[in-house]
């Protein structure tokens, strides 16, 4: 026991190492892995992301033109991203908050005429 | 006449990590004979891996285990590149052993905790676990996640480490070594804890080589047994030597991996010392064709992949031979004749992964 002392009075001096969450929450690293977010604008429908997706977490409806994520299926691996020619997806430095029913985002690309871009989400 | 009593030790118990059912038979106070079962964490990652692409698959198979999960991932790669005829630039090579090294360093902190747990010092536990977790912010800074921290993929590296990132992580190796000095003494010269370890769990160094025992467990009884020993992803390099130790007790396992902890630091210093500029990834063409085994070291010992693929984008067939499942003759062994309250600390001294066992 008394090996330990040096690092006991060490640690009485310097304090707790715990952090008192949430009410102080340390902000996410800048590379780490969070929730995945599709841009419409530029999204051909193309169906690369679903097809590496190794969760089955997205689904593309070419012809609805209709792209379903669920983001509890998600394991955040970035494959999409990598498989994406046309830079739709993003991933945010932080994960997916929780939720009570899972959600299950259905994205739609704005008709060509000048709109402010649509998105419903339904659970 | 034999007084006998069968007890359950687990699937749920509070030393082990993952559920293991061992059926001890008691004759008095002493272990006469044990009979193990697995099959809790099965979840069939063998065979879900014929139905994804083999790109896919490098997610599905980090996941066999949270504590070596980049290790698995490595080998898959490595696997499929020799099927594939695929050569991996010199960074990506040193970027995956820069990480598989951090991660080594993880589960053996980690181990070391669940160790002081077993013999009840939770103290000790908690300080090693606090240490752990400046790897772990090392690890979500630079490859994005705490456990499956996905740096592998068939053909290279995913992410590249900047220069800052290679500076923080040369820190947290300085921090790390100043940290472990203050809690080695205890673990190595402390009164209770060498009651509890030394000439617990005692093999020689023939019978384990001949149980077939892999890794940290062979190495600590003398058997001089280490995969990185051939060289794979530029180990040869590093002027790698196995850390070796002769007791064969709990207590050699302990100061093994305290060993394979500073040998691993030194090989991350080296690793960014000598980091190479270059890409880090080729991109693959075409369907694998062909077969290959890959032997690599995991934390827990050496793990091997066979990858048997059929010229389509799905492969034929992964089989995955784990460290612990070579380890599982050993652990039989050295709990028969055991005392009952020693077998917590023999059974998690191998240093059990189930979930690498049952996939």
């Amino acid at each position: 026991m008394f090996r330990l002392l040096p690092r006991i009075v060490h640690n009485v001096v310097q304090g707790p190492v715990t952090r008192n969450f949430p009410e102080e929450a340390r902000p996410a690293f800048e590379l780490a892995r969070g929730l995945i977010t599709f841009e419409m604008d530029t999204c051909k429908f193309c169906g690369a992301c679903a097809l590496k997706c190794p969760a089955d977490a997205i689904v593309v409806d070419r012809a609805a033109k209709t792209l379903t994520f669920e983001p509890f299926k998600c394991v955040s691996c970035a494959a999409c991203i990598e498989a994406c020619r046309f830079d739709c997806v993003q991933m945010d430095c932080e994960y997916r908050s929780p939720a009570e029913v899972k959600p299950v985002e259905v994205y739609k690309q704005a008709p060509v005429e000048p709109k402010p871009e649509e998105e419903s989400k339904a659970s | 006449m034999a007084n006998e009593t069968v007890v359950p030790f687990g699937p749920q118990h509070p030393v082990l990590p993952e559920p293991l059912q061992l059926k001890l038979t008691l004759d008095g106070p002493n272990i006469s004979q044990l009979l193990p079962a697995f099959g809790y964490v099965h979840r069939g990652i063998e065979k879900a891996c014929e139905r994804q692409d083999y790109q896919q698959n490098v997610y599905l198979v980090e996941r066999v285990c949270g504590i070596c999960s980049s290790i698995h991932a490595l080998a898959y790669c490595l696997a499929l590149e020799e099927i594939m005829n695929l050569e991996v630039p010199k960074r990506g090579t040193y970027i995956r052993v820069l990480f598989s090294e951090i991660h080594r360093l993880h589960s053996h902190l980690l181990w070391l905790g669940l160790l002081a747990e077993a013999f009840g010092f939770e103290s000790l536990f908690m300080q090693m676990w606090r240490i752990r977790e400046a790897i772990m912010d090392i690890m979500e800074k630079t490859a994005g996640n705490r456990v499956i921290i996905s740096v592998s993929e068939v053909g290279g590296a995913r992410r590249d480490v900047s220069k800052e990132h290679q500076a923080e992580i040369l820190a947290a190796m300085d921090k790390l070594e100043a940290d472990i000095k203050g809690v080695r003494s205890t673990f190595l010269n402390d009164y209770t804890v060498k009651r509890r370890t030394v000439g617990k769990g005692q093999i020689s160094a023939e019978t384990a080589y001949e149980l077939g025992a892999v890794g940290p467990d062979a190495r600590s009884s003398g058997v001089a047994q280490d995969a990185r020993m051939t060289g794979y992803c530029c180990y040869d390099e590093f002027g790698f030597e196995p850390v070796i130790e002769h007791g064969g007790d709990t207590h050699s396992r302990c100061i093994q991996r305290l060993g394979e902890i500073a040998q691993s630091i030194d090989i991350i210093r080296k690793v960014i010392d000598r980091m190479p500029e270059g890409e880090i990834k080729v991109k693959p063409k075409g369907f694998p064709k062909g077969s290959a085994i890959v032997r690599v070291e995991a934390p827990r010992g050496e793990l091997l992949y066979l990858v048997e693929a059929n010229g389509t984008k799905f492969l034929e067939r992964v089989r995955i031979r784990v460290p612990t499942f070579a380890n599982v003759p050993m652990m039989v062994h050295l709990l028969q004749g055991c005392e009952f309250t020693d077998v917590p600390i023999v059974a998690l001294s191998i240093d059990p992964c189930l979930s690498c066992t049952e996939r």
